[in-house]
């Protein structure tokens, strides 16, 4: 049985949904604060017990691993809850990010099927709530879109976690520590399920409509918290080694998920599909990571999508301020106009863009180290070039960002977005210039 | 620290330009040379120690962990390459102060300027790789923002953009080298891996190590064939040309190669590899030259000569073309950033620097005129100028090698490149400066002020005294540096006469040859211009197009927006995924036994599948796949039944009746047919994924069926505790409200939210909207019967009711131990209140509807959950069961289970949800226009044509 504490910050997360839910109506600015609480009485319970004695339940696992992803999820959905809008038809939004959480938060611990699966639906769905909450037509395409193309994963996924209980008799997730055609089609089938929720080539079709349609702090939520908890979700997987077939399909779909997001970012004007792109391209750096083989490739994963995260969320939020049709034009100037939101994207972009002194160069150093140490040398060449060709895409954005424009109108920041930007871009620079800050906690805390 | 603090002032300084500009240009000018004259000094204050062979080493732990340590060292080549970075930066930085106009931002430049030379003085003195890298990235970006500081020129722009995705892929390649030596070595410090010569060179990751650090190496300093974005780079100022593009940032990729010659080289891979590279890159753009009309192009591609130039020696891999190499380096940054400086000059005076506009500026601008003459001279290898030092111990390197033992082929191109030199040097200055004074200058051109000619005249006067005296100006700096990069004691030996040499003949020939095709240089000019050739930039949009229209290709071919496009390949990539995974497992046959083929069971199976491809071939007609869905529902239930599962059998009958009732309801008010939308091929693509897709399935299907799952069956429990642990012998019943009660409270729940979200979702349709305006103007286009609601149908369903609800009761009451059971129950019921609404219509039946469906829902789940708390007040888990037996007189000893409460619940979910959903229909068919009758018969009369009579 897992100890009371070790369950508090699923509590805080689900009570505090209720409460939000129930605020929303009426109260919606009640509901937003109430959800900022529980974001972070779980984050805080999290970090006081982050070098506890791990525990474990028959569902879950209250490890380092779930501890430190679950903080790390806690904390990026309080960086798209600060930029969520409020406003329009719906006001449930803090209350959905709350429920995707705490889905967050079981994916990261879950060693069983049943968590797992509960984990990924909780996320998905709540998603696909977030995605369509302004009820604008694009907005609604991207939920639809990802609300099918998540149910063919979702059953995908389950067809999987079927499979090895066929073949193992437990609906452990140890199962997958087994070998055996069975468990071979298992693995494979479970890793389709969960490339859709990564957004990994093939299964990235919805990336791109969720970032330019949803909200854009919906779209944070599913590119930053929400791949957390599925990277999360694989780590643990892959202390397991399960059959060959999963360094495989995560090897191919992680080299095609850099080439073809870096390639097709390349010509996009507009800033949400620019980065709904890329993010398929970061995505699979943490896969071909993870298909290495490397020893380090857990910390190398888990570090790489941390620091994506802060950048990410500054890069939408600023987009978000600019309206929802942002496009490479409004940016022009943007660190004249407004300094804070200039210069937090354009730091955003540089490291995306992987350069120094950013934390993303550290992601960059440390994926193409962990790819090197398992001699995956075409998964090397194809990160090479994807980043050559990200980075040539974003620094065009970078560019224009500091080009002085005769364009004086500024966007509007309120204080909530003003301090998301300031904390998201400390952590990339503070990041950028002490990575091991971040690493050598999470080197200790993993398995 | 001193070290390290060398590096990191420039950094630390460049807030002071942006601080001071408000201050004025000279304040601003001044902070940022004091910056850099303050590093230059603490340099100069290691110099004496180093020049005696000391290395000084500073260590900072960074990151361990990483293997990134901030440690410096300085040694003979770092003194050489910071002293070089900083004294030039200096000398820039004056000469930026009077170069800039009063418009530029000038706080800004040199801000750039200061980042710029904290990364390449960083990268010269970094004794970790690691660190090394980062400081090279730095130079990429802080390029980046230097080449394109005149924003408002589109060039600048496509310029920085073009050195930075040049630069930027071989900066990411040679982290990837860096990171093979760095694994080889066991560790990322320089000095290490510097130690461990033959453990690189043994392994097996040399070659790839070495290509890639050689792309990051030949990418920045413009090798061939990649030296075309160089000339690119010259729409920068011309303060950054100079210093960029002449003194430091491409020397970069040689000092790299200087720094790692130890490890490295003296391999024919290297050799090789970088000595032709370097003999091509001298010759081919040497050539080019020679045919820039414009002063900054000439001069950039005589800079990617002469690394050219500096790369083949160093690819040599001797003593000897080392030291050649590093004394060519000093000479090449002190006559080169002259000449860029006095090129800035004269664009800055005569407002051109298209040669074919010059000439004659020899009267008007006498200084300038003097320093780029002598300093042309020194590039052109003329004695006694230093230029001519170098080249001659290049020609006698050049002189002892062979080329795959090809003794004449290395001499043969040198000399020719050394001939193009002395051509384009002449040039230069013959067409520059010579000549007839013009009238048409586009401004009127004099020697500049003092404070501008400064830089490039204390150039000229070094480049001179080198000339001059080699041995006590720069002798000691070579064997410092040459010791340094060879890793042993160095005395070279420079001077000017060495004998009748084949070096000395080959440099007479080449000074020959170029006063010969300076001469002839008209004609050869339009030969030239008339040889169709690649161009440089086309060669790079011809890389980067193919992209762009990949990207674009790739865009409209996949993400079309069309989600069954998504479908398919998503579709794809699973049966690939599955069919992989299962070719490589070890496939087994099964380990059951077939059960043997009954009639029965084959006659449902092809009644099935005649079924499906029916609605597969008919799917348009929407009422005929609905009929073709019913008979498969039907022909499951049957086989439920056949495979006694009575439960199963009438649950799913009766959901089945349910579901088409309601679907049939919808139907009304949908379009009857579904539009074709796709051609033929298109769907012959999709019927062969969806087959795939399903054999796929099957295939997984039949691989359970076909072998015992590695875990008993949990059936037998079920039988054998049904009766004693839940009171029941109706097992599916016992298992749906007691050992699985949970299961089935989450269900019903779920069954009330989606009933709720179908309720949502028709209030939307309801709302002004779009939907609601064509519900509004609805109107039956089919023919419809003549009576929509035959009496006889009516008074048989009023009848039916009654007994329904009977069978609902009973059936629920019997059902923990006999097939049936709350679920069913609750169907039942539900599909006796259908056939009111299908008899006697919506408006009518809405109207007496005397319970709120939600409220059913509602109290249907909290009965459950009560049934489930009220065991904690026995102390059980929740939903623990409790049964006795009771006697009532008139009756039979019966069983009352707490279980049956929970049933209830179930009971009242299932039919709050149907009805719900039923109701929902109903709204928007009143809505459409349906009435509720008022007339004795009950009968509705539909709003059009039929309540006129």
């Amino acid at each position: 049985m897992p100890s009371f504490p070790a369950l508090l910050p699923l509590l805080f997360l689900g009570f505090g949904a209720v409460a939000a839910m129930l605020a929303a109506p009426r109260l919606p600015r009640l509901s937003r604060v109430l959800a900022a609480l529980a974001l972070m009485a779980a984050a805080a319970t999290l970090a006081a017990r982050l070098w506890a004695p791990a525990g474990q339940s028959a569902l879950l696992s209250d490890d380092g691993l779930a501890r430190s992803a679950g903080m790390m999820v806690c904390l990026a959905a309080l960086g798209s809850l600060a930029f969520l809008r409020p406003g329009g038809p719906s006001k449930e939004g803090p209350a959905l990010i709350l429920l995707a959480s705490l889905g967050g938060l079981m994916l990261a611990g879950a060693t069983h099927a049943a968590s797992l699966f509960l984990g990924l639906e909780l996320v998905t769905l709540a998603l696909v709530a977030l995605f369509v909450l302004p009820l604008t037509r694009a907005a609604l395409e991207a939920g639809y879109k990802f609300l099918i193309l998540g149910a063919a994963g979702a059953a995908t996924l389950l067809m999987g976690l079927a499979l090895a209980h066929a073949a193992s008799g437990t609906a452990d997730l140890q199962a997958f520590a087994g070998r055996g055609m069975m468990l071979g089609l298992a693995t494979a089938l479970l890793m389709a399920g969960l490339c859709f929720k990564l957004a990994l080539v093939p299964f990235h079709m919805w990336t791109p409509d969720a970032f330019d349609g949803a909200p854009r702090a919906a779209a944070a939520f599913a590119g930053a918290a929400s791949k957390i908890a599925v990277v999360a979700a694989l780590v643990r997987l892959h202390t397991l080694a399960p059959p060959e077939v999963w360094a495989i399909g995560l090897g191919l779909a992680g080299g095609a998920s850099i080439l073809l997001g870096n390639l097709v970012a390349l010509r996009q004007d507009g800033i949400g599909r620019m980065l709904g792109y890329s993010s398929v391209a970061h995505a699979g750096y943490v896969a071909s990571t993870l298909a290495s083989g490397a020893p380090m490739a857990a910390e190398a994963a888990l570090f790489y999508i941390a620091v994506y995260a802060p950048a990410l969320l500054a890069a939408l939020c600023v987009t978000a301020a600019l309206g929802p049709e942002a496009r490479i034009a409004d940016l022009r100037g943007l660190v004249w106009r407004r300094p804070l939101a200039g210069g937090a994207m354009a730091l955003a972009l540089i490291s995306l863009a992987g350069l120094p002194v950013s934390a993303g160069f550290f992601g960059k150093y440390i994926v193409f180290t962990a790819l090197i140490e398992g001699g995956a040398w075409t998964l090397l060449a194809m990160a090479i070039a994807g980043s050559a060709l990200g980075a040539y895409y974003y620094l065009r954005f970078v560019a224009l960002i500091f080009r002085r424009a005769p364009d004086p109108a500024a966007p509007f920041l309120p204080a909530a977005d003003r301090l998301l930007l300031l904390l998201a871009s400390a952590a990339t620079a503070v990041l950028g210039l002490r990575p091991d800050l971040l690493l050598d906690p999470l080197r200790r805390l993993l398995p | 620290m001193s070290l390290a603090l060398i590096a990191a002032l420039p950094f630390l300084g460049a807030l002071l330009p942006g601080l001071l500009i408000r201050s004025g240009r000279n304040a601003c000018a001044l902070a940022t040379g004091t910056v850099t004259a303050l590093a230059l000094l603490m340099l100069g204050l290691h110099a004496p120690a180093v020049l005696s062979g000391e290395v000084i080493h500073t260590r900072i732990e960074w990151m361990p962990a990483l293997g990134l340590n901030a440690n410096f060292f300085l040694d003979g080549l770092g003194l050489l390459f910071a002293g070089l970075i900083l004294g030039i930066g200096l000398l820039i930085i004056l000469y930026a102060r009077f170069y800039l106009s009063s418009r530029d931002p000038m706080g800004q430049f040199y801000t750039y300027l200061l980042l710029f030379q904290g990364a390449m003085v960083g990268i010269v003195l970094s004794d970790n790789i690691l660190l090394l890298l980062v400081f090279w990235e730095l130079t990429s970006l802080s390029s980046f923002l230097l080449i394109g500081y005149w924003k408002h020129l589109p060039e600048g722009r496509q310029g920085a953009r073009m050195a930075l995705a040049v630069t930027g892929t071989g900066g990411l390649a040679m982290i990837a080298g860096m990171l093979i030596l760095g694994q080889i070595a066991g560790s990322y410090d320089l000095s290490v891996i510097l130690q461990s010569r033959e453990a690189i060179q043994a392994s097996d990751w040399y070659l790839p190590a070495l290509v890639l650090i050689l792309l990051g190496c030949f990418t920045k300093s413009a090798q061939f064939p990649f030296h075309f974005w160089l000339p690119h780079a010259m729409a920068a100022p011309t303060p950054v040309s100079a210093y960029l593009h002449s003194a430091t940032m491409v020397k970069a990729g040689l000092f790299l190669m200087a720094r790692m010659w130890p490890v490295l080289a003296g391999t024919p891979e290297w050799f090789y590899l970088v000595a032709t590279t370097g003999l091509v890159t001298m010759v081919v753009a040497a050539k080019i030259a020679l045919f820039k009309d414009d002063l900054k192009a000439l001069l950039a591609f005589s800079t990617v000569s002469h690394l050219g130039l500096v790369t083949m020696l160093l690819g040599f891999g001797t003593k000897a073309a080392a030291i050649a190499a590093i004394f060519h380096i000093i000479n090449h940054a002190t006559f080169k950033a002259a000449l860029f400086m006095c090129a800035g000059i004269v664009d800055h005076e005569t407002h051109t620097r298209d040669l074919k506009r010059l000439g004659g500026l020899r009267r008007l601008m006498p200084v300038t005129f003097a320093l780029s003459t002598i300093a042309a001279l020194s590039m052109a290898g003329v004695p006694p100028l230093n230029g001519f030092l170098s080249k001659e111990m290049m020609l006698e390197e050049v002189a002892h090698t062979a080329w795959a033992g090809q003794v004449w082929l290395m001499p043969a191109f040198a000399t020719l490149g050394a001939l193009f030199s002395v051509a384009y040097s002449l040039r230069f200055i013959a067409h520059g400066f010579l000549g007839p004074v013009r009238k048409d200058y586009p401004s009127k051109p004099h020697d500049p002020p003092f404070g501008m000619w400064a830089a490039p005249a204390v150039l000229v006067l070094l480049l001179v005294a080198i000339g001059l005296a080699p041995m006590p100006v720069a002798g000691w700096l070579v064997d410092a540096a040459a010791g340094a990069t060879t890793g042993g004691l160095v005395h070279a030996h420079i001077s000017h006469w060495h004998g009748l040499t084949p070096a000395l003949w080959m440099s007479v020939a080449a000074i020959g040859g170029g006063l010969i095709l300076l001469s002839a240089h008209r004609p050869l000019m339009r030969a030239w211009l008339a040889t169709p050739r690649p161009e440089a930039k086309r060669l790079f949009d011809g890389v980067l197009e193919p992209l762009a229209t990949a990207a674009r290709g790739v865009t409209q071919g996949l993400h079309d927006g069309a989600l069954s496009r998504y479908f398919a390949i998503a579709t794809v990539a699973v049966v690939t995924a599955g069919a992989a995974a299962f070719l490589t497992g070890s496939h087994q046959g099964g380990t059951r036994a077939p059960t043997p083929v009954d009639l029965v069971p084959v006659v449902g199976w092809f009644l099935l599948i005649a079924a499906t491809v029916a609605l597969v071939l008919r799917h348009h007609d929407r009422f005929l796949s609905l009929v073709f869905v019913g008979v498969v529902g039907l022909i499951v239930s049957m086989g439920f039944a056949y495979l006694s599962a009575p439960d199963l059998a009438l649950t799913q009958i009766l959901v089945e009746v349910a579901t088409v009732i309601l679907l049939l309801l919808a139907l009304n008010f949908l379009p009857k047919r579904t539009p074709a939308e796709t051609g033929l091929a298109r769907r012959l693509r999709d019927g062969a994924i969806a087959c795939a897709a399903g054999l796929g399935s099957g295939g997984l299907i039949y691989l359970l069926m076909t072998r015992n799952a590695a875990f008993p069956s949990i059936a037998d429990y079920h039988l054998a505790n049904a009766k004693t642990g839940g009171g029941g012998t109706n097992v599916v019943n016992v298992i749906l409200v007691d050992f699985r009660g949970f299961d089935t409270f989450g269900e019903i729940t779920v069954l009330g939210i989606a009933a709720l979200v179908i309720f949502a979702l028709t209030e939307t349709v309801l709302r002004a909207g779009p939907a609601n305006d064509r519900l509004l103007g609805w109107s039956q286009r089919h023919r419809q019967a003549g009576d929509r609601h035959p009496l006889m149908f009516v008074v048989a369903t009023r009848m039916v009711l009654p007994i329904a609800l009977m069978v609902g009761i009973y059936i629920f009451l019997r059902g923990h131990n006999l097939p049936g059971g709350g679920f069913i129950a609750g169907l039942v019921v539900a599909v006796a209140a259908l056939m009111q609404y299908m008899a006697s219509g919506f408006g009518w039946t809405s109207a007496r509807k005397r319970v709120e469906y939600h409220a059913l829902i509602a109290v249907g789940v909290l009965i459950a959950a009560a049934a489930g708390v009220g065991s904690w007040f026995a102390g059980r888990p929740f939903l623990t069961s409790a049964y006795g037996y009771v006697t009532l007189p008139p009756l039979e000893k019966f069983e009352l289970a707490t279980a049956m409460v929970f049933d209830i619940g179930v009971f009242l979910t299932v039919l709050g949800a149907v009805m719900l959903a039923l109701a929902s229909i109903s709204r928007i068919a009143v809505r459409a226009g349906e009435r509720v009758s008022a007339t004795p018969y009950d009968v509705d009369l539909p709003g059009d044509g039929y309540g006129d009579r």
